[in-house]
């Protein structure tokens, strides 16, 4: 049924293939002609066996392999415990290898490989490769280990409840922290690498059979697709392989959480990790999902409903309420509450600057005061913040160069867009809001109303790996397609997966478990 | 045409149709039928969505009965060749005189509450190119958006109008029934034109996906639109009584003016309520647009869809200003209506079933046997 | 590269129309936000002789009306300037645009009439039906005019209302407004709703609208005008428009002053129901037939009378003498209306056309001879509940 297999055979490779003689000189000339230059790699050859007739070779990269694994593990079984065990002689010439596979290493992941650009590769990977004399194969030993950082607290995906665990940079860790929470023998992780240089390895994830077989082949086909030179952040495989390139939009979820990868793949979506990223690639995602933090499953579902709603809300006032203001105070001052009205033709009595330029000056300052804010380090940048809000949002005002509600329309502004959980999906709102300003000050509330419909054509065009990027609000117009969008259902009510990614196994809770079934106990309980 | 971006599903049918029909005739429809019938607005209302409902079955019926089809095909296959051709090229001219006579008083709505000093020119181009750019998005896009325009153009008007209740006056509809019947069959068309936009389903169920829920989808899309005329027509009605709803032009959109939401932000609700009518009226001059480049495309057999959308663009703008003035864009539209409305909601279709009935009944009997 | 010169020039050609284009665009500060204004009728030269020469020359009826508009000082409102608190302009005109063109001249900001609050008509202006239609054609007509506004009628001059300094800060459009909207205010004023207005004009041909008066610095809204045929035909006091409101069974926070043995005893009314009926009787002559409900409280008595309101017996006197001397007056006030001004303000006309649709039939082309001389039968009944916290 599952031909996840067949997607991720690789291409035939075109790298010709060097093969290994019996001799180790040679060999190891081969080796070491291919990583001519690098001064990191280091080679040892050394002789074992009673009589010191087997010639060996190791090689590894310094700072990549540990050496811990090369010295006690390695060396020192084939230098010094070989000797403890008298081989009969007859056996060794057949089985010395077999011996020393099987009887001698005390390493746990071993691999014969016959290729010298193989075993290149492996060695700039941090693998340590043992060469045998007089044997047409050589032995790779997993001896990765290098200084990494611990796995801490996710910077960007911050939750009050919730583990403390984010993504490291160091792939194999990412996936086993993604293992742990689902120890199903169908979650598959597949590796390829990607880049013809860097070789990043880049891991995709799903469970089988959960998964959608059509949205895995569209991932793995666009993954396998890259032809680049190299991978360093995650950003680079999520720009290459994304449906509309054009889009201020992410079509690619990216997150330093394993539990929210976890509950993603639950759904039967795709993760993708990429070493040395501390984020992970969700994929397909919509609209929906963006707005999802992995703490309102965490909440009791009245307040993660309210939470939901008012984040959808901050969305809209990211938006729309700085285009609203141009529209409302330039055009249409009639809506505004008279009284209102009349204070803030007051208050902006002096203020030389048309409301649209007005808009755009604090705007603009506005995600002026932010960038400068990330780019300097912490202590500074919180000054920034006191010069940007104090001192000048103050002065401004009291110079009469901006009216004091267009502080306040700003800061409103400021606090929705960073209400929206994903950092990269906020950045979209902030660049719309400028087209829904120019907008306004065209045509008004007639002009917000036609970038409004712009964007939502957009967004309804929009595509994520096949999956419509508005989904699940495009379909039925039912309130069951709704669960978890603005609000999110009590969990025991969400029995099924996302209809519009999982094809093939939908139930997320059995359908026996009910509410009422926990209260027979209770009551019985209450009887005794 | 492509494999890809032309199924739609048959809720998402239900979200077009009902998108196509309400759209201006919504705002008149008060006016028309207290001047026809009165106090017996709501039951001429009535009665009228249940005729309608009938021919919106015999529609329905002839889409169900060729699946993936459209008008042309049907036409082809029902009587020969050439006929088809003239039924599409009839089809195509209606929805784009629709299309035409929609923008035209779109601007003028629009020129009329919310920019009154900016060139009407300006209001309908900046208005045709963005329906171009969802013209050109296919109908699965169209499909996405109806859903989401639906509630978004429907319940901010429905609560806003909600808000009148403590002031209306049902009384208004009294006395029952004293209008003479024959006033009430001449109030009957009008209801009737109110549901025009539904027959776009003889070309639009073609890219129907599952073609046995479209009669669901037909009643249900009947039911609603009935059901918001109804509490749109009940509102204003009771709110204005029968003298002033007769004079106002747009009864519907002086409710929201009358209308007093207290302690919010927002004083005169009628712009807003505006604002998300444009969304709907969008959605209606949008589906025409595509209904009407689709035809052209399927008459021509050619596959350059989206180059007639760009090429309609300024025939469609030219026509709209041709018109002198609004009182000439109503009069206009009330022929257009009476008669084009008619024979392509009514007369083909009905023809059209009627024949493939004649045609199809041998072969079935066939069928049975075997 | 054809593509990409494309993008281009459709770019400029937006561009080009943003800058060029914007053409609603008035900035808020840039308004004047009419919050009322007034219509008196032209009487010849003012004092002042602003004759307008050039309007002199043009053979059409000249200077029909005084209009006259206010807007109130914004910098005043948002605390940030000094000054008057509100601007009146006041200039002689043809009709609603001319006036609002004359002002245009002088002003130094836009007119914008969306927040309009009030609308007084000098009852010179409301007694010509020329002048009167022209108006509320206007009023009906204009997109950028909200129809919830306040319409009044004053026996002196609008002009002279408008100019009134409320000593409260603000203008007397706003003052107006918060007049009319408090919560709590006795009914001894018609409802000012102009859009009520004009529907009960359209429905029954006639209609109650507020009159508003001055004196010294002070405005006063008292009273009713009663409006018929699309102008104004008489008024109505306080007390009458009360009973008005009450036979209507629009009336809240009404007292009734009744003398019982000799004591004046005020009863508050903390609810009504009036039922109105009209039908045919046997000799088919038009009756009608007004049966009101009302609850009250005994809020004035008589000091040291210990327990005398207090007594089941008392209070069933006082609400049986109380019911008795208010259906005389409101039967007399229905009478006067009916009489005096032929007015079919409760609407009896719109009654017998809803619910006895037969009757109206026959009497709906004499209706205008025959309500004068309907006849009329008013059971209030009053239903004292408490006697307050003494007894």
């Amino acid at each position: 049924m599952s031909n996840y297999e067949e997607l991720f055979k690789p291409k035939e490779e075109n790298q010709d293939k060097i093969n290994l003689t019996k001799s180790l000189e040679e060999n190891l000339k081969k080796v070491k002609r291919i990583l001519k230059g690098s001064d990191d790699m280091v080679y040892r050859e050394f002789n074992v066996g009673e009589n010191q007739n087997l010639k060996f070779a190791t090689a590894y990269a310094e700072g990549l392999a540990d050496k811990v694994i090369v010295n006690e593990y390695v060396l020192k079984n084939l230098m010094v415990l070989a000797r403890m065990t008298e081989p009969q002689v007859s056996n060794i010439r057949e089985k010395v290898y077999e011996l020393i596979k099987n009887g001698v290493l005390s390493v746990s992941d071993l691999k014969e490989v016959d290729d010298i650009n193989v075993i290149t590769d492996n060695i700039l990977a941090g693998e340590t490769v043992l060469l045998i004399d007089k044997w047409d194969k050589a032995i790779i030993i997993s001896s990765k280990g290098w200084p990494m950082r611990g796995i801490s607290e996710p910077q960007s995906d911050v939750v009050i409840r919730g583990p403390r665990e984010g993504f490291t940079e160091t792939l194999r860790v990412n996936t086993a922290l993604i293992r742990r929470r689902i120890k199903d023998p169908k979650f598959k992780i597949k590796q390829m690498k990607i880049g013809s240089r860097s070789k990043t390895d880049v891991a995709v994830l799903f469970i089988d059979g959960l998964v959608n077989q059509d949205i895995l082949k569209i991932v793995v086909d666009r993954l396998k697709s890259i032809e680049i030179d190299g991978i360093l952040v995650s950003g680079y495989i999520e720009q290459l392989i994304e449906d509309n390139w054009r889009s201020p939009f992410p079509q690619i979820q990216s997150t330093e959480r394993p539990e929210k990868v976890a509950a993603n793949i639950y759904e039967g979506k795709i993760a993708i990790i990429i070493d040395n990223t501390p984020f992970a690639l969700i994929a397909p995602t919509t609209f929906n999902s963006l707005l999802q933090a992995s703490e309102d499953y965490n909440e009791r579902f009245l307040m993660a409903s309210a939470i939901r709603t008012l984040r959808y809300i901050s969305m809209f006032i990211s938006v729309l309420l700085p285009a609203l203001y141009i529209a409302m105070l330039s055009y249409h001052p009639g809506m505004i509450p008279t009284e209102l009205a009349l204070y803030i033709a007051g208050n902006r009595d002096g203020v030389p600057f048309p409301a649209v330029i007005e808009a755009f000056i604090m705007e603009g300052s506005l995600e002026l005061l932010r960038e400068a804010g990330i780019r300097l380090p912490g202590p500074i940048g919180s000054t920034i913040g006191i010069v940007g809000g104090l001192v000048l949002g103050q002065a401004a005002v009291e110079a009469g160069i901006v009216s004091s509600l267009m502080v306040i329309v700003v800061a409103i502004t400021a606090i929705a867009t960073y209400s929206v959980p994903n950092y990269s999906f906020g950045s979209p709102f902030r660049l719309l809001r400028f087209a829904y300003m120019m907008g306004a000050a065209f045509l008004g509330l007639y002009g917000v109303v036609l970038v409004f419909l712009i964007s939502l054509i957009h967004l309804t065009n929009l595509k994520s790996f096949g999956i419509p990027y508005l989904a699940p609000f495009v379909y039925n117009m039912s309130i069951k397609d709704l669960k978890d969008t603005f609000i999110r259902a009590p969990l025991h009510k969400m029995k099924r997966r996302p209809e519009y990614v999982a094809k093939n196994d939908k139930d997320r809770l059995s359908n026996h478990f009910n509410r009422d079934y926990l209260k027979k106990g209770e009551d019985s309980g209450g009887e005794k | 045409m492509g494999k890809n971006n032309d199924i739609i599903a048959s809720n998402q049918l239900f979200a077009i149709l009902v998108n196509i029909v309400i759209g201006v005739g919504i705002l008149t429809l008060p006016r028309t039928l207290a001047e026809k019938a009165g106090p017996d607005s709501l039951i001429v209302l009535a009665i009228g969505s249940v005729l309608f409902l009938v021919v919106a079955l015999v529609i329905q019926k002839l889409v169900t009965k060729f699946p993936r089809k459209t008008i042309i095909e049907i036409t082809n296959s029902a009587l020969f060749k050439p006929v088809g051709f003239l039924v599409g090229l009839g089809y195509f001219i209606y929805t784009f005189t629709l299309v035409v006579l929609e923008v035209r008083v779109f601007g003028e709505i629009t020129k009329n509450y919310l920019l009154v000093n900016t060139p009407i020119e300006i209001i309908i181009i900046t208005f045709l190119i963005t329906s171009i750019y969802l013209v050109r998005s296919g109908i699965e896009s169209i499909a996405r958006l109806s859903v989401i325009i639906l509630p978004l153009s429907i319940f901010p008007a429905i609560l806003a109008a909600a808000v009148a209740i403590p002031d209306l006056d049902f009384t208004y509809f009294l006395p029952i029934l004293r209008t003479s019947w024959s006033d009430m069959m001449k109030a009957l068309p009008s209801v009737f034109f109110s549901f025009l936009g539904f027959e776009f389903i003889v070309f639009i169920g073609f890219f129907v996906g599952d073609s046995k829920h479209i009669k669901k989808t037909t009643i249900r899309t009947v039911a609603f639109v009935s059901c918001v005329y109804f509490i749109f027509t009940a509102i204003t009605i009771a709110r204005f009584g029968i003298e002033e709803s007769k004079n106002l032009i747009w009864p519907v959109i002086s409710l929201f003016k009358s209308v007093d939401i207290p302690g919010t932000l927002l004083e005169n609700v009628e712009v807003v309520i505006i604002a998300t009518w444009l969304l709907a009226i969008f959605m209606t001059i949008a589906i025409a647009y595509f209904g009407a480049t689709f035809l052209l495309s399927r008459l021509i057999k050619s596959k350059e869809q989206n180059y007639f959308a760009i090429a309609l663009l300024p025939i469609i703008y030219f026509l709209a200003l041709i018109p002198e003035n609004i009182v000439e864009v109503t009069d206009f539209m009330n022929i257009f209506t009476n008669y084009m409305g008619t024979t392509f909601s009514i007369i083909i279709p009905g023809f059209m079933l009627l024949i493939s009935f004649l045609r199809r009944k041998p072969k079935r009997g066939i069928k049975k046997n075997g | 590269m054809d593509r990409k010169k494309m993008y281009l020039v459709i770019l400029l050609i937006c561009v080009s129309t943003i800058v060029s284009g914007c053409w609603d665009k008035v900035e808020i500060d840039e308004r004047a936000f009419i919050t009322a204004i007034g219509y008196d009728k032209y009487k010849g030269p003012t004092p002042e002789g602003a004759e307008d020469i050039e309007k002199e020359t043009e053979e059409k009826p000249l200077n029909r009306y005084v209009r006259t508009s206010i807007y109130p000082n914004v910098s005043l409102i948002a605390e940030k300037g000094e000054g008057e608190p509100f601007f009146v302009y006041s200039t002689t005109s043809i009709s609603w645009a001319d006036g609002r063109a004359e002002v245009a001249l002088r002003d130094n900001k836009n007119y914008y009439a969306y927040h309009l609050k009030a609308m007084i008509f000098s009852e010179e202006v409301a007694k010509d039906e020329t002048l009167f239609r022209e108006m509320f054609d206007t009023f009906q007509r204009s997109v950028f005019l909200n129809n919830k506004l306040h319409f009044f009628v004053t026996p002196g001059k609008a002009q002279d209302i408008l100019m009134t300094d409320t000593g409260k800060n603000m203008d007397v459009g706003l003052y107006i407004e918060e007049l009319m909207d408090k919560e709590v205010s006795p009914t001894r004023t018609a409802k000012s709703d102009l859009g009520s207005i004009v529907i009960d004009l359209n429905e029954s041909n006639a209609a109650l609208a507020p009159r508003i008066l001055k004196s010294k610095d002070e405005l006063k809204v008292s009273g009713s005008a009663v409006l018929k045929d699309n102008k104004f035909i008489g008024t109505l006091g306080e007390l009458e428009t009360r009973d008005a409101l009450i036979l209507k069974g629009e009336a809240q926070n009404v007292d009734y002053t009744i003398k019982v043995d000799g004591k004046f005893i005020v009863i508050g009314q903390t609810d009504l129901e009036s039922k109105m009926k009209a039908y045919e009787d046997k000799d088919e002559k038009i009756r009608v037939r007004f049966a009101i409900k009302a609850e009250g409280d005994i809020i004035q008595h008589y000091f040291d009378t210990p327990n005398e309101p207090y007594d089941a017996k008392y209070i069933e006197a006082v609400n049986k003498k109380s019911s008795e001397l208010i259906s005389r007056d409101l039967r007399n006030l229905f009478k006067k209306v009916q009489k005096d001004f032929g007015a079919d303000i409760f609407k009896v006309g719109e009654y017998l056309r809803k619910f006895e649709p037969d009757t109206w039939e026959k009497v709906k082309d004499e209706w205008e001879e025959i309500y004068p001389k309907i006849d009329v039968e008013v059971d209030f009944q009053m239903n004292i509940r408490r006697a307050g916290i003494q007894g």
